[in-house]
């Protein structure tokens, strides 16, 4: 076992960095004070991602009736999620599309469902909330919440039958059958590629607790309520099946956040109606 | 080793596929909460495989109208008027049923599949038809396949295959 922890640390830092656009846009979208043109600033210098955005903006998904040809446009139009969607994409798009055949997740699978979740958490938002989490920030917590998969899905293959016999002789989360036999979870490991991508730590807080907000024991409100958000959303996401795998529906569900999120059964039905068909539609955008 | 000649027609979520030729194999992954429904035909040969997500469609009857395959209401229905388009006759259908697999959930927040399984249940009986067989529940994820020309039902998980 020794030696694939060891591997687990390499290949995260063999990861290649997020380029400096990126990690600047991310704390730029977080901050809801930032203006546009701050935003215009940074994109504008970076021509692939100027190219993507107006693509992303003219495609079929927005059905706009004209074509837009400003990026300041399509920035405004786009607004912080999708611009973040794009942003993030860019990087982690072609990564998350892999196969992650330990986890037993085909072609596609574990992006169709970060990216469902990103998109749950961004609906479970409560409307009337005062003090909203910045869209751009909770959208890349869905996206990334479980890109330790992409790390550990190597050492989990190779203790298959291991984690196929205590996932049937235990009633554990599935997060903690992999502390058991590999040495980390894929939210553990998820937390360390967040920080190695020197990334907000608050993400990467949301990244290791996810499985677990209960455990969370620091004092930020903000992190607190991203944690709910990508808990309940994780939890839905999981529940319609999307891009599940072998870990199938092994986690556990904290009512608590239920209750102080005023999560009802309708609400769930509606939520998960919406995810499905713009998860759908991004789908088609990205295999154009 | 005969499914390999096998054309296979993957059915997505809130998705169906009906047919009659007995070169297909109609198949659906990622089952969680959501409810695989096969019916098949023995006589007039024909098939069809539903996965729908949700009980109920009034929670977004705009969504309904585009999307019937999202709903148990809607897409069991829809299911059995597909198949008698091709010649199923109600009489001779074979239904199995595979899902609603839930999270760890005490208080039930999540028991979508728990109510995506009554609400099969209710409109089966309301009709007079008989579930065959079903493998339901559990915290697995499973994957569900039908062939047209047996009728034979394989369900999948991470850990083998068996016929339903």
């Amino acid at each position: 076992m020794k030696a694939e922890l060891i591997d687990v640390v390499d290949n995260i830092q063999n990861l290649r960095v997020l380029p400096a656009t990126t990690v600047r846009l991310i704390s730029l979208l977080s901050d809801p004070s930032t203006s546009i043109d701050e935003i215009l600033k940074v994109i504008q210098y970076d021509q692939n991602l100027t190219i993507q955005v107006l693509k992303i903006c003219n495609s079929a998904y927005f059905g706009l009736t004209r074509k837009i040809n400003s990026l300041r446009e399509a920035v405004i139009y786009l607004g912080a999620k999708n611009l973040m969607n794009v942003v993030m994409g860019l990087h982690c798009n072609a990564m998350l599309q892999q196969p992650q055949k330990g986890y037993g997740l085909l072609p596609g699978m574990l992006w169709r469902h970060s990216t469902a979740v990103a998109i749950a958490a961004d609906k479970l938002v409560d409307k009337n909330d005062k003090n909203p989490t910045p869209a751009g920030l909770l959208f890349t917590a869905g996206l990334l919440h479980d890109i330790g998969k992409v790390i550990l899905d190597q050492a989990l293959a190779n203790n298959y039958l291991e984690i196929l016999e205590k996932l049937e002789s235990t009633s554990k989360q599935f997060n903690e059958l992999e502390r058991e036999v590999l040495g980390y979870s894929h939210d553990d490991v998820g937390e360390m590629v967040l920080l190695h991508w020197q990334l907000p730590e608050m993400l990467a807080s949301v990244c290791r607790y996810h499985h677990d907000p209960d455990k969370y024991e620091g004092q930020d409100p903000q992190v607190r309520h991203l944690v709910d958000l990508v808990h309940m959303a994780d939890s839905l996401v999981i529940s319609l099946g999307l891009g599940v795998g072998i870990d199938g529906l092994r986690y556990e569900f904290n009512s608590a956040i239920a209750e102080r999120n005023k999560l009802t059964h309708e609400k769930i039905d509606q939520v998960g109606s919406e995810v499905l068909l713009e998860i759908k539609s991004l789908e088609q955008i990205y295999q154009e | 080793m005969e499914t390999l000649a096998l054309k296979t027609i993957v059915v997505d979520i809130a998705d169906m596929a009906v047919s009659k030729d007995p070169g297909n194999l109609l198949i659906t992954y990622s089952l969680g909460s959501c409810i695989g429904l096969t019916i098949w035909d023995p006589v007039a040969g024909v098939g069809g495989l539903l996965h729908y997500m949700l009980p109920e469609s009034t929670i977004s009857p705009d969504k309904a109208q585009h999307n019937p395959c999202m709903f148990a209401d809607l897409g069991i229905p829809l299911l059995f008027k597909k198949a008698y388009m091709l010649g199923a006759d109600k009489k001779r259908i074979v239904v199995k049923v595979a899902g609603a697999a839930q999270l760890m959930d005490a208080k039930g927040i999540f028991n979508i599949g728990k109510r995506n399984h009554l609400a099969l249940r209710k409109i089966l009986w309301r009709n007079n038809v008989i579930i065959e067989k079903e493998d339901i529940g559990g915290f697995e994820g499973r994957t569900m396949k039908l062939e047209i020309s047996t009728g034979k039902v394989t369900i999948k998980t991470k850990a083998g295959e068996y016929e339903l």
